[in-house]
């Protein structure tokens, strides 16, 4: 795993703050592991190597989210920005997409996946016969689940 | 040296101290044996996951 953090420039100063004291906070929860930067006025550029065996639970205020070979159980919120998520080929249990203020699809999943969408929110719902799930909520964005 | 002949070097030496990038990188690997599930917290920017 390898994180790039950059501060953001000051409006008053231009300068940048000072990163040499912030770190990565680790938890171990039972059988969770918590990774998390809570620090605001810092762009984060996370790259992550995670083996399948792992679900994942995500919350992130604003930027985008990547993920390649997903399959496993997924919970992601993100604020403002946008989501790809490219599955294996593995079936899911549940699938559901929603965006407040933008799109969201959901392809590759058969006739049985529903793209709806409405004057400026949209939901993508699927229903198969795998065992994990997926869950996306975004408040302002594009979410796009493809298998 | 008059002062104003200062003034275009000290601009320079300005500009190139608030545009450097402050950056900071961290490398870390986690046993994975002991969990079923991995949590994540971040505000902005860019999360790549590969699995």
């Amino acid at each position: 795993m390898s994180i790039e953090l950059r501060a953001e420039r000051s409006w008053l100063t231009l300068r940048r703050r000072n990163l040499d004291g912030i770190e990565l906070s680790v938890e171990e929860n039972g059988d969770e592991l918590y990774l998390g930067i809570d620090e605001k006025k810092l762009e984060q550029e996370w790259s992550l190597k995670v083996p399948a065996k792992l679900a994942m639970e995500i919350e992130m205020g604003v930027g985008s989210v990547d993920i390649n070979g997903l399959q496993n159980s997924l919970a992601l919120e993100l604020g403002v920005g946008e989501v790809s998520i490219n599955t294996v080929d593995v079936d899911f249990r549940t699938i559901e997409a929603s965006v407040g203020v933008g799109d969201a699809a959901l392809r590759g999943f058969g006739p049985s996946a529903e793209n709806e969408r409405s004057f400026v929110s949209a939901d993508a719902y699927y229903e198969g016969e795998g065992e994990y799930q997926i869950k996306v909520e975004l408040g302002v964005g594009e979410v796009s689940i493809r298998r | 040296m008059k002062m104003i002949k200062l003034l275009p070097y000290s601009f320079f030496l300005f500009a190139s101290t608030t545009h450097a990038d402050n950056t900071k990188l961290i490398n870390q690997s986690f046993a994975s044996d002991d969990f079923e599930k991995l949590k994540l917290e971040l505000t902005v920017g860019q999360l790549d996951i590969e699995v």
